[in-house]
């Protein structure tokens, strides 16, 4: 090694060789969460690891070959979110995403564009429009880091027949939405997901951004059955289950009825079985073959009739309903909204319950809302949990006296708005939307 | 995009590596050049301008690194305390290692675009033509960028030496 050249040279080339292509990490599609710009060293490298799934296998990537879209306006400029240790928002995502249209009471459906807001402050931060030829969101899930999400698109065509009006949304396109720091900007991104010829209402995103499910959720729209993609590729898997009950909750149509372990393998649904009767199944999405009842395990069944209910001296007591549940990201506990009801004398309660992910059996009941005198017929939901399921983000009552029965088939009417469930302890998110007729936050 | 990226996944971090000489970095720099590249996927005139694009875009992510270091830390191997360079006495020290330690930091005390033009040039094994494009100059800069570059490199490392 003589010359400053060779020198150079094999400088270059021993520096170089530090990286091994077996170091070579996947390609990951967003920042992971809690990571900023610039930030580099081992604590962040830890965070970069612990983040990664292989988004497919070997280098992994992002073949997603469509456009990058839509940069959002930011409104308020940037955003700092406010929980600290010592606040009842610790730990939960800055920002939440939600579907608002022009009016924020309609009374018939209408165009929907999405919203960032902070989840502390509910102030909005940006608001994101489908691109062309795209004219609404339907749908919206997060992963769970407030950072990012999935965004369902599709057509709004007006048709009039018969006297009536019909708008058609679907075949319907996934998007990734991205938020930076800050909340002032936000990337959407087209995902490499075929359309959707049903729609795609129900769906969840994998903590880690890999995968989305789709609920398929009877026969008149393909299912019951469970999509599973891969967001990088738009590669699917579908487990079906002919002739079995529809896959959805019993909340109305809103909240979670998929959800993800931060394995991102073990897939929690709900299917309406015989009657009003509730299962929460288990599947895990690496099992072989596209049968939806091999793949799955039965882990909750939540009676919905009579017949299955528990009687004590002839008479009801103690029945246990649930809804909205989603899987704890550990994996270890389902958390439901539930509503324990006896009839003789006449009492109930809401309340949050944790069921363990493994036995059924219930772990612990969170919130308890008793309700003597009568049965509420009332709404609550679980949108969010941290990975233990020792914070919520839920929908349930205000604080305070009981509300009487609702006569109001209004949502809004019941007395209930979202917050931050820690242990027995309900906070109400400032500036959230007031539950109604528009699709719940995501998270 | 996949085969880009596993073609020249490891090649770019190695680039960034040597430019920054701290690999957490490196492997940033080249995942913001992927997904910039993926942003832009429908614009690239064709799917053959990528590798410049990344190329392109490692640099100036190295290049916003290196800014914001300023000032703020002392940077790899540049011999101020807290380097991890090994004491004098160190005498088992390999000598190629050592000899590549002392490139390495005379390297990193070239002006940006010298530094750069010798990465491309004798790590890339660029032409003057191909450093130009990746570098956003023109061919007659990275000769003279090249020519000097070497010329401050014989020096300091006679005076390391």
């Amino acid at each position: 090694m003589n010359t400053v050249e060779d020198r150079l040279r094999t400088a270059l080339r021993d520096t170089a060789g530090e990286v091994t292509p077996q170091s070579v990490p996947p390609l990951r599609l967003h920042r992971p969460p809690g990571r900023r710009r610039g930030m580099a060293g081992p604590t962040a490298r830890r965070r970069w690891a612990a983040w990664l799934a292989p988004l497919a296998a070997a280098a992994s990537v992002t073949a997603v070959v469509a456009a990058s879209l839509a940069i959002s306006t930011a409104f308020h400029g940037g955003h700092r979110p406010a929980s600290g240790p010592a606040s009842p928002f610790a730990g939960v995502p800055p920002y939440y995403v939600v579907l608002a249209g022009k009016n924020p009471s309609p009374v018939v459906m209408q165009r929907q564009f999405a919203e960032v807001r902070a989840t502390t402050t509910g102030a909005t931060l940006a608001r994101v429009t489908p691109p062309r030829p795209y004219r609404t969101f339907i749908a919206a899930a997060g992963a769970g880091d407030g950072r990012t999400f999935v965004l369902v698109a599709g057509p709004w065509a007006v048709t009039y027949k018969d006297g009536g009006k019909s708008i058609r949304v679907a075949p319907t396109k996934f998007f990734l939405l991205h938020i930076g720091a800050g909340g002032r900007t936000t990337r959407l991104t087209a995902l490499p997901i075929p359309r959707q010829p049903g729609g795609a209402f129900d769906i969840a995103l994998s903590p880690d951004g890999s995968k989305l499910a789709v609920a398929l959720r009877d026969a008149s729209v393909g299912g019951p059955a469970i999509q599973v993609f891969d967001v990088a590729t738009g590669s699917e898997r579908v487990w079906r289950w002919p002739g079995g009950g529809p896959v959805t909750n019993n909340a109305g149509g809103e909240g979670e009825e998929l959800s993800w372990a931060a394995d991102n393998r073990t897939l929690a649904f709900q299917q309406w079985v015989t009657g009003n009767i509730i299962h929460v199944r288990l599947l895990d999405v690496t099992a072989p073959g596209g049968s939806l009842q091999a793949a799955s395990r039965l882990l909750l069944r939540w009676p919905g009739d009579g017949a299955t209910w528990h009687y004590v001296h002839g008479k009801i007591s103690n029945v246990l309903f649930g809804f909205s549940a989603i899987l704890t990201p550990d994996g270890s506990k389902i958390v439901a909204a539930t509503e324990d009801l006896t009839k003789h004398p006449l009492s109930s309660e809401l309340a949050f319950t944790e069921f363990s992910a493994a036995t059924g059996k219930v772990v612990k009941v969170l919130g308890r809302w008793p309700i003597p005198g009568l049965y509420p017929g009332q709404t609550q939901d679980v949108l969010w949990t941290n990975s233990s399921g020792r914070t919520l983000i839920v929908l349930a009552h205000k604080p305070g006296a009981p509300a009487k029965a609702p006569h109001s088939g209004n949502a809004a009417d019941y007395g209930i708005e979202f917050g931050v469930l820690n242990g027995n302890t309900f906070t109400p998110l400032p500036g959230a939307p007031r539950p109604g007729p528009n699709p719940w936050p995501a998270w | 995009m996949t085969a880009i990226y596993q073609a020249h996944a490891l090649g770019l971090i190695r680039l960034a590596h040597i430019m920054l000489g701290d690999r957490p970095s490196a492997e940033d720099v080249v995942q913001e050049a992927f997904c910039g590249l993926y942003r832009r996927w429908s614009h690239l005139s064709d799917t053959g301008s990528a590798l410049q694009y990344l190329r392109t875009s490692v640099l100036n992510g190295c290049r916003s690194v290196l800014r914001r270091r300023t000032g703020q830390r002392a940077q790899p191997g540049d011999g101020r305390p807290g380097d991890g360079r090994p004491a004098a006495s160190a005498e088992a020290a390999v000598i190629s290692g050592e000899d590549r330690r002392e490139v390495m930091q005379a390297l990193r005390r070239l002006p940006a675009r010298q530094r750069e033009a010798l990465v491309l040039r004798y790590y890339l094994d660029l032409s003057p033509e191909e450093t130009a494009t990746v570098m956003g100059i023109g061919p007659s800069s990275v000769r003279s960028a090249t020519h000097r570059a070497l010329s401050s490199l014989g020096r300091m490392l006679k005076e390391l030496s």
